[in-house]
């Protein structure tokens, strides 16, 4: 049990990394819809993004040093690192679509379009990812 | 952007620096991948010192191979456990890694204050316009090598603090520099390519200092097991349930 939770953590932390990545590399580098700055953010918006953002990346590294560590016991579960993978991936992006972009004003999914559809994506995306992960770990709980 | 003319009095100090550290190297038996750390970055402060900054995109450049870049590979190159090993000034050295300062300003947090604190005061206040340029690399030098040297811990000072501290210190420090970008990106839209610059060579930094940090908890598992099964003593809550007779007497017998 407790390497199973490990392994969950483990995911979980990736899982943040991946979210955090993707939201990255495909918005704001590749499709250019986030927009750096768009210099209308709060400073509360803009602390808490820093914080997140390099909070990202330190969890990326420790959930991968982590997975290394369980895979050298031998006690890493697949299902259980999948399961706190996508749980957190879901959070993460629930979270950045819910409180970032719309409380905190934080820069936008795209500019000069109805933004409505693209909230809504986003955060369907989001729920859909967390309730996969959840499942995957209460399953994995129910068996054990 | 203020001209960097001035710059190779702290250049040719890097250069010194190596070369002893080089001879020092070859006289003790070194391991090739630190000299090979210290080097290249003593390579990367040198020229990014001395290549011409025309640009604000190119001063940011210069701060992240100067103040961040350059600093981490020259902390990991240890040169201060090497000049540890050499008899003459050693007592001193000693002196100075012992003393109650040393030991506050590799504190985590006072580090990053320094570090990130001054660029802060750099970047968003007249100062810049009021120091002259030298000094300003030579503190951006110094602060990045003891913020590195504070996260790392590679380097024998009195007080070794715990890996949770210097990963949220890594996290703070990270966040107020990555922000600290994004202010100057609003603050003029001439700084705007060299603000994403900093942002983004910033997270490269810190990747690599997250994998220092994460590779010595790494380390320090497996000795920690190896300690484990080493002696027969009471298991520890990390361990499995209680082992059966013929468990134990396997481990005994290694």
């Amino acid at each position: 049990m407790a390497a199973r939770g490990r392994s969950a953590w483990a995911g979980a932390a990736i899982g943040i990394g991946i979210a955090a990545f993707v939201d990255e590399t495909v918005f704001h580098q590749i499709l250019h819809w986030h927009h750096f700055y768009d210099r209308a953010t709060p400073a509360a918006g803009l602390v808490t993004d820093g914080v997140f953002h390099a909070f990202s990346w330190f969890a990326t590294v420790a959930g991968l040093v982590g997975v290394a560590d369980l895979r050298r016991r031998g006690t890493l579960s697949g299902r259980a690192l999948l399961g706190g993978l996508l749980t957190a991936a879901g959070a993460f992006q629930l979270y950045d679509g819910t409180v970032q972009h719309k409380l905190l004003g934080l820069h936008q999914i795209r500019y000069h379009v109805e933004i409505t559809p693209y909230d809504w994506t986003w955060n369907v995306v989001a729920v859909l990812l967390l309730g996969s992960g959840v499942v995957l770990l209460a399953r994995r709980r129910a068996r054990a | 952007m203020p001209d960097h003319q001035g710059a190779w009095p702290l250049a040719l100090a890097v250069i010194l620096a190596a070369t002893g550290y080089l001879a020092a190297a070859r006289a003790h038996r070194w391991p090739r991948r630190r000299a090979v750390a210290f080097t290249t970055g003593a390579l990367v402060v040198v020229v990014a010192l001395l290549v011409p900054v025309r640009t604000a995109t190119a001063h940011m450049a210069q701060h992240v191979a100067v103040g961040m870049a350059g600093p981490l590979l020259l902390v990991l190159g240890r040169p201060v456990t090497l000049a540890l090993r050499r008899p003459r000034g050693r007592h001193a050295l000693l002196r100075v890694l012992r003393s109650w300062p040393a030991t506050v300003l590799v504190f985590p947090p006072v580090a990053a204050l320094l570090d990130v604190g001054g660029l802060w005061l750099l970047y968003r206040t007249p100062l810049v316009t009021r120091v002259h340029e030298p000094w300003v690399q030579v503190h951006v030098l110094a602060a990045g090598a003891l913020f590195a040297a504070a996260i790392c811990q590679v380097e024998p000072v009195r007080h070794r603090y715990g890996l949770a501290l210097r990963a949220a210190t890594l996290v703070a420090a990270g966040a107020a520099h990555g922000v600290l970008a994004k202010t100057l990106y609003a603050s003029d839209p001439a700084l705007q390519p060299g603000a994403v610059v900093m942002y983004y060579g910033g997270d490269v930094v810190d990747i690599v200092l997250a994998g220092v940090i994460c590779l010595q908890w790494y380390r320090r598992q497996s000795r920690s097991r190896a300690r484990a099964s080493a002696v027969d003593t009471p298991v520890t809550s990390a361990r499995p349930a209680p082992r059966t007779p013929e468990a134990s007497t396997v481990v005994q017998s290694k």
